[in-house]
């Protein structure tokens, strides 16, 4: 395990000549409650880390005008403690709320949960709804890339070798806009999500525009339940609409059965999710 | 008295609680080397070659021992001596040592198991318990794959059935289960001068280990020396089993001639070590309409896994408890260990009992269900009251605290009005409210006669302090604050005065394993033997200071006084001093062996344990008629445990093992595909967390057992036993669902759900 070298730069610059030259025989350390488990069990063998720890140019969240701006080794449970992100973005900080434990929390990064690309991911589907980009950045350039766009499948992204994701930004919740995030695992706490479900949308007088439906755990990676949200574009919500728009969701999640569930709870379970999250909103 | 049923505060509890207790990763020896263990990849193999010879090149690695270089017996002996202790040619399951590495770090012993060049011929496996004994089955035990058949003849079984007017037949099945203990198994091995060796490690049985060292190395029992280290957690995971750790250590020892220390990693020992055994339970029973149990018959199969272990006494525990605590005139049980290529499965806290308490708490409150009859009433009609026999034919004339204990928890849990509130609940959540009632052999019964015997040293001080030694030992549960307790009110000193000494093979002689909530029982009884003869000192003594006689004085707190009028008396510390200025010998030896038992294995009838405890488990839950989520309210459990010396502790075994107990209903799992254990680890096997943890009212009842230490019978396995059945039962109540399988998962509860629906 200990056949590595760690590098712990103070600057982003510095960090990117880094990863640059180490390009995928390097992994990053944002935190690490998942890579430190990884290299016990020698799944990854790097030549070396990067830790993001110190540099502080990357633990932010700033806010304009319409949009907030988060740095990626802001940890869950800074981000529970953000009164930013309470006001502006409450989705994302039910997402933080609900990963791993306290402990967990106060050293998982929020840009470490992301790059990981796992369907499972808690703040993922939040970030998802909240149209979050992804400012991805090298020696050489820096680009944007749609949350959405970026897992392709369990651990694979389309981040290239000498990339750090230096940024999460997504527009401000206005007063109209309502949503919720919520999961359901194997226990209380400690839990990964058997399945989970982001929705967001602008609700004025019960009625819905602006949606975004976003499933976690039912596919191979976090997936926009595209139907589901044309579905409920426009309608008043009430028990029906809800209803109905759990039974489309169901035929939108593509689970698998493993060790956490089966498929057909994991179909069930995102309907109830979204009906009782959907009332919720009223 | 002064210090008896008082709830002291846990002896070891400063040091554990800020990290200074030393455990034995912490042990440290000059020129210590570090072992590790090449295991099996396969569930049925023949192992054509294991070539060590690139592994032993690398630089750093001391030592690598195959089955060819033990020097004495390759065993590992519990009952049946088929285990080795390295594969001697053949594997019988994922996760079997091969060989053991000693190397200057762990890191390079890690890398020489990767080395070891192992080539398998791979055989078909066995992996179904069920088609284990099957004609056509491969064979890796014996001529049918049977460790053991165990069963119980009573009455006239089909009269029984005759007799009833109701008759309810399941099929249920239970999990493996995890002890997921804090400390992950250790031991430390340390050669000695004159050819001996010293073991420091985690254990439960110092003495097995012993054993099993002097079999490896062919050492002389007198050369092996066992010393336990503080131990975290054990729930049976470390009765067995640490003979494996020990004898793989002093292996490396032996040969290197050098200290060697062997920690197992959290995967290796979920993937090697002991579980409880995974059970398939056929249960038919008898009743009349007026709900007098007539008949009941049993027939029970536990998946035992590679080797035999402890299998054949948990069996036999299985089919004392499998009828429960009550009266059952005509009883036909027939229970078999049966092999797989698994993981040998051992003892875990209730030790083959929560397996057939879940079936026959589920056929009692299904029962109630089909006979409109409240569960607590149809409890009241049947369980067993002083005078009655239990299906094994043991008359119990006294001690008898079940009775007491069903009115206790039902009271406390105000059963009555709950069922009546909880069955008005019409929203998406329904509470639900169960009950299981059970009994529990103490000690090691008629199933383990010859090892039912303890001993204990006992010193008084000059400085009046004491100090004392048991070959029992303290793995979390309890027990040295308990025998603290009890030496402190024996001789007269306070509690603080008195100290435990680390359990040792060497200080007191062979006392037997810890297990089988024997501890209290047993070394309690066998320390008040050793402060007999003290005490006596002790009087004489004090009868020429109070120029009395020595009958005519006792005990009375710290001093010592006389029985009648004037009631002169003289402080105890102060006859100490008087003792050793006199040269009297101040220290003792004590010696307790079990009362008797007996057993006719063809009948399966005779007195199975010296004592029973008793309890009574009522839970609340509340469950999600959507998602089948389950919240677990409440528990309520009031325990018969003959008498409570550390009243605190008591409460906390109930709360512990009722959340122990809670996760073998609800969610602990251990899951195999193709013989390998899938989930070998804490983020994937499901314990439950601080968050999942209901309210546990504890409640203690005192029948007193006339044979144990101030009236004791022991406790710590029932707390776990029948929460299972209370909790599935309570999610019946809730959401009338009927449950035959564990653990309860949403999941599973969804598949009941839908076959009921089909039934329909």
């Amino acid at each position: 395990m200990k056949d590595f070298k760690i590098y712990s730069p103070t600057t982003l610059d510095e960090a990117l000549e880094i990863k640059a030259k180490y390009l995928n025989n390097i992994l990053i350390l944002a935190g690490g409650t998942d890579i430190v488990g990884h290299l016990k069990d020698k799944l990854v063998k790097p030549k070396a880390l990067l830790s993001l720890s110190k540099i502080i140019e990357l633990n932010y969240i700033e806010q304009d005008e319409n949009k907030i701006m988060i740095g990626p080794s802001i940890t869950h449970s800074e981000a529970v403690g953000s009164e930013v992100l309470n006001r502006y973005a409450g989705i994302l900080v039910e997402g933080c709320k609900v990963l791993g434990s306290p402990q967990i929390r106060n050293i998982a990064t929020i840009g470490g949960n992301v790059v990981n690309a796992s369907p499972v991911a808690d703040t993922v589907p939040p970030l998802c709804v909240l149209g979050a980009n992804l400012t991805l950045r090298s020696i050489k350039r820096e680009r944007k890339v749609p949350i959405e766009n970026f897992a392709i499948c369990p651990g694979k992204s389309v981040i290239e070798d000498d990339e750090i994701l230096t940024q999460i930004s997504f527009t401000k919740m206005e007063n109209n806009d309502k949503g919720f995030y919520k999961k359901t695992g194997q226990r209380r706490a400690m839990s990964i999500a058997k399945a989970s479900v982001a929705l967001k949308a602008s609700v004025q007088s019960d009625k819905l525009s602006d949606v975004r439906v976003v499933l976690g755990a039912v596919a191979p990676k976090v997936i926009l339940a595209m139907k589901t949200a044309a579905f409920l574009e426009g309608k008043k919500l009430d028990n029906d609409i809800a209803q109905q728009a759990a039974r489309i969701v169901e035929s939108e999640a593509a689970p698998i059965t493993d060790l956490r569930s089966n498929i057909d709870y994991r179909k069930m379970i995102v309907g109830v999710i979204l009906e009782r999250g959907l009332l919720g909103l009223r | 008295m002064r210090i008896i049923g008082k709830s002291v505060n846990r002896e070891d509890a400063y040091e554990k609680v800020t990290g200074k207790a030393p455990f034995t990763d912490d042990l440290s020896f000059a020129g210590m080397l570090y072992a590790k263990v090449k295991r099996s990849s396969f569930p049925h193999a023949k192992l054509l070659r294991v070539d060590t010879s690139k592994a032993k090149a690398l630089t750093g690695v001391h030592d690598i021992a195959t089955s060819n270089e033990i020097p004495g017996k390759n065993l590992v002996h519990v009952v049946i001596d088929d285990q080795p202790l390295l594969a001697d040619g053949l594997v019988k399951y994922i996760g079997e040592p091969i060989a053991v590495v000693a190397a200057e770090t762990p890191e390079i012993a890690e890398e020489a198991c990767e080395l070891i060049d192992v080539e398998y011929d791979e055989l078909p496996a066995i992996l179904d318990p069920l088609k284990s004994r099957g004609e056509d089955s491969v064979k890796i035990y014996g001529e049918d794959n049977i460790f053991a058949h165990h069963k119980i003849r009573k009455g006239d079984i089909e009269q029984g059935f005759e007799q009833a007017d109701i008759i309810l037949e399941n099929t249920y099945r239970t999990p493996y289960q995890e002890h997921a203990y804090l400390e992950t198994q250790g031991m430390v091995a340390v050669p000695r001068f004159g050819g001996a060796i010293d073991i420091h490690g985690s254990m439960q049985c110092p003495f097995y280990v012993q054993q099993t060292v002097s079999d490896i190395l062919g050492l002389s029992l007198n050369k092996v020396r066992v010393i336990q280290m503080r131990t975290g957690g054990a729930f049976g995971g470390k009765e067995d089993v640490p003979s494996l750790v020990g004898g793989q250590a002093a292996l490396s020892a032996y040969r290197t001639q050098r200290p060697v220390k062997l920690i197992y990693t959290r995967e290796e020992d979920i993937i090697s070590m002991s579980k409880r055994h995974p059970g398939w339970i056929r249960y038919k029973t008898g009743m009349t309409r007026e709900g007098e149990l007539t008949a009941v018959e049993i027939e029970f199969i536990f998946d035992s896994g590679a080797y035999s272990t402890l299998s054949s006494i948990v069996l036999w525990r299985g089919i004392v408890h499998s009828v429960g605590p009550y009266n059952v005139p005509n009883v036909k049980v027939d229970a078999y260990a049966v092999a797989t290529n698994k993981v040998p499965c051992g003892a875990f806290r209730g030790f083959g009992s929560p397996q057939v308490i879940f079936a026959g708490e589920t056929q009692m409150n299904e029962l109630a269900d089909k006979l409109g009859m409240d569960p607590v009433d149809l409890r009241r009609k049947n369980i067993l009251r002083v005078g009655d026999r239990t299906a094994t034919g043991q008359l119990l004339d006294h001690s008898v605290g079940i009775g007491k204990t069903l009115e206790a928890a039902c009271g406390k849990a105000d059963w009555m009005r709950k069922k009546e509130e909880y069955s008005k609940d019409t929203g998406e959540t329904r509470r639900g409210i169960g009950l299981s009632t059970i009994f529990y052999g103490v000690g090691l019964g008629a199933g383990g006669k010859h090892l039912a015997k303890t001993g204990a040293y006992v010193q008084v001080l000059k400085d009046c302090t004491v100090q004392f030694a048991v070959g029992t030992t303290e793995m979390g549960q309890g027990m040295r604050t308990v025998l603290t307790q009890i030496v402190a009110e024996q001789l007269g000193v306070s509690y603080r005065q008195v100290f435990m000494m680390e359990t040792d093979t060497s200080r007191v002689p062979d006392s037997g394993p810890t297990v089988a909530s024997r501890a209290t029982v047993m070394s309690g009884n066998a320390l008040i033997e050793a402060c007999k003869p003290i005490k006596q000192t002790m009087l004489k003594t004090a009868a020429k200071l109070l120029n009395s006689r020595p009958e005519y004085l006792e005990f009375s707190g710290e001093e010592i006084m006389l029985q009648k009028e004037p009631k002169a008396k003289v402080a105890v510390t102060q006859v100490i001093e008087e003792c050793h200025n006199n040269n009297e010998n101040m220290a003792s030896e004590g010696w307790f062996v079990a009362p008797t038992t007996s057993w006719n294995a063809e009948l399966g009838q005779g007195k199975a344990y010296f004592a029973y405890s008793w309890a009574t488990n009522v839970a609340e839950v509340e469950v999600d008629t959507k998602t089948y989520e389950v919240k677990v309210l409440s528990i309520t459990a009031a325990h018969d445990m003959g008498k409570a010396i550390n009243p605190t502790q008591v409460e906390g075994q109930i709360e512990g093992g009722s959340l122990q107990g809670m996760g073998y209903g609800l969610m602990e799992e251990v899951l195999t595909e193709n013989g390998r254990i899938i989930n070998p680890n804490f983020s994937t096997y499901i314990i439950p967390t601080a968050l999942d943890t209901p309210e546990v009212v504890p409640l203690i009842v005192e029948e007193p057992f006339e044979d144990g230490p101030y009236g004791a019978k022991g406790f710590g396995e029932q707390p776990l036993m029948g929460i299972a059945p209370a909790v599935t039962a309570a999610i019946s109540d809730a959401i009338g669902v009927k449950l035959h399988e564990l653990p309860a998962t949403p999941e599973r509860i969804m598949d009941a759900l839908k076959r009921k629906g089909e039934g329909k």
